[in-house]
């Protein structure tokens, strides 16, 4: 999947991504290519995205948004 | 013509007014540099901000953030900078702030939330009503320090005291170019988002097409939204509202700096040009001065000589 990771500094991470874990309100989640479409707000802890060419990014947040679309786009919004 | 100790003087006296200019001219290069990147940088996350803000407002339908109701009072939210110099800038806000005005309150009462002096000893002069006043976000600014000025605007439409929030701010083109903007902020919708996200996304470049990549009716996707639908609004709204004040202010931050520039850069290159024309009328003048003494000093000989 298309991920992109933004926050006020910049683009922190782009790319194709073969998952993204995250803390929200309601829990863990993790999503995988073609995740059913959805929007939740994310609570501090640690977004971990893991590229397809191997490479892992860990970023601390203190909140932020993660949307995914139904065309295979994850757009993540932390502060 | 004018004595010689009078042009010295004012020779003198542009090279310092050019000698200032000259470091303001500086000093605000600097700043416009800083101030660009942030406002730069933030687009992005702006722009994916009121996509998301988008699609929240049409998968929520009628929320208040999103109803217009009648209106008893108009917020309108004016920014500019604190410090003139800055060429036609200040001028270019306030010209479109009383045009607003006038046509708004027409309709209905009218507050000023100002942003910058200027727009505060403007708001005075005029008398209209103060709702706030808010400076020193001239320079590097953080998220932290807008947000308050974005909790009053949005308090204030959830305790009805006003009904409906425009803004009034320059968007950032280039160095050159600068846009007043009027938007509405608040009640908000899917078209004025629309329209602002179009009004944002610059022209060229790698976030060109995500104005046209539009109107895809979101409405057809089954969203998951948790944790439920009416807490993810009342998140989403208030801090999407807040990162689009930020980003406003950011945006008239980045052309604060670059009008000053550019005035300061005219300014100095006038000042030049009017010190190289008045060393030539110096030079002129203490010329013609020496010239005079030595047609004295001969014509004395050759009286002295005839006598």
């Amino acid at each position: 999947m298309r991920c992109k990771v933004l926050s006020l500094h910049g683009v922190e991470f782009e790319g194709d991504t073969k998952s993204l874990g995250a803390k929200s309100v309601s829990g863990e989640i993790t999503v995988l290519d073609h995740h059913h479409p959805i929007m939740t707000v994310l609570v501090r802890g640690t977004v971990t995205a893991e590229g397809t060419s191997g490479i892992r990014k860990e970023i601390e947040i203190e909140s932020g948004f993660l949307e995914m679309d139904d065309q295979n786009n994850l757009t993540v919004l932390i502060n | 013509m004018e004595s010689l100790q009078g042009l010295k003087t004012r020779k003198a006296a542009v090279k310092n007014v050019g000698t200032i200019t000259k470091a303001m001219e500086v000093v605000s290069a600097t700043k416009m540099r800083k101030s660009q990147e942030v406002a730069l940088r933030t687009r992005p996350y702006a722009i994916e901000a009121l996509r998301l803000l988008r699609k929240v407002a049409k998968l929520a339908g009628e929320t208040p953030w999103t109803t217009a109701r009648p209106v008893k009072k108009t917020l309108i939210v004016v920014m500019a900078s604190d410090r003139g110099l800055t060429g036609a800038f200040n001028a270019q806000v306030l010209r479109a702030a009383e045009i607003l005005i006038n046509t708004e309150s027409a309709k209905s009462p009218v507050a000023i939330l100002a942003i910058g002096k200027k727009v505060e000893r403007y708001a005075q002069m005029r008398g209209l009503e103060l709702a706030g006043s808010f400076s020193g976000f001239g320079d590097i600014v953080t998220f932290d320090e807008v947000a308050h000025v974005a909790d009053i605007i949005v308090r204030g439409f959830a305790t009805c005291e006003w009904d409906r929030v425009l803004t009034i701010s320059t968007h950032f083109r280039t160095t050159l170019k600068q846009e007043v903007l009027v938007r509405e902020l608040l009640p908000t919708n899917f078209e004025k988002l629309e329209e602002t996200i179009r009004e944002i996304t610059p022209e060229r470049g790698r976030y060109a097409q995500i104005a046209k990549d539009t109107v895809r009716d979101i409405a057809d996707i089954a969203y998951i939204l948790e944790p439920s639908p009416q807490v993810l609004f009342d998140t989403l709204m208030p801090y999407l509202l807040r990162m689009q004040v930020y980003h406003l202010v950011l945006e008239a931050n980045a052309s604060e700096h670059s009008a000053r520039r550019v005035a300061m850069k005219t300014a100095s290159d006038n000042a030049d040009d009017l010190a190289s024309a008045l060393t030539l009328s110096y030079n002129k003048a203490r010329q013609a001065a020496i010239t005079k003494e030595i047609i004295e000093i001969t014509g004395t000989q050759n009286a002295l000589e005839n006598a």
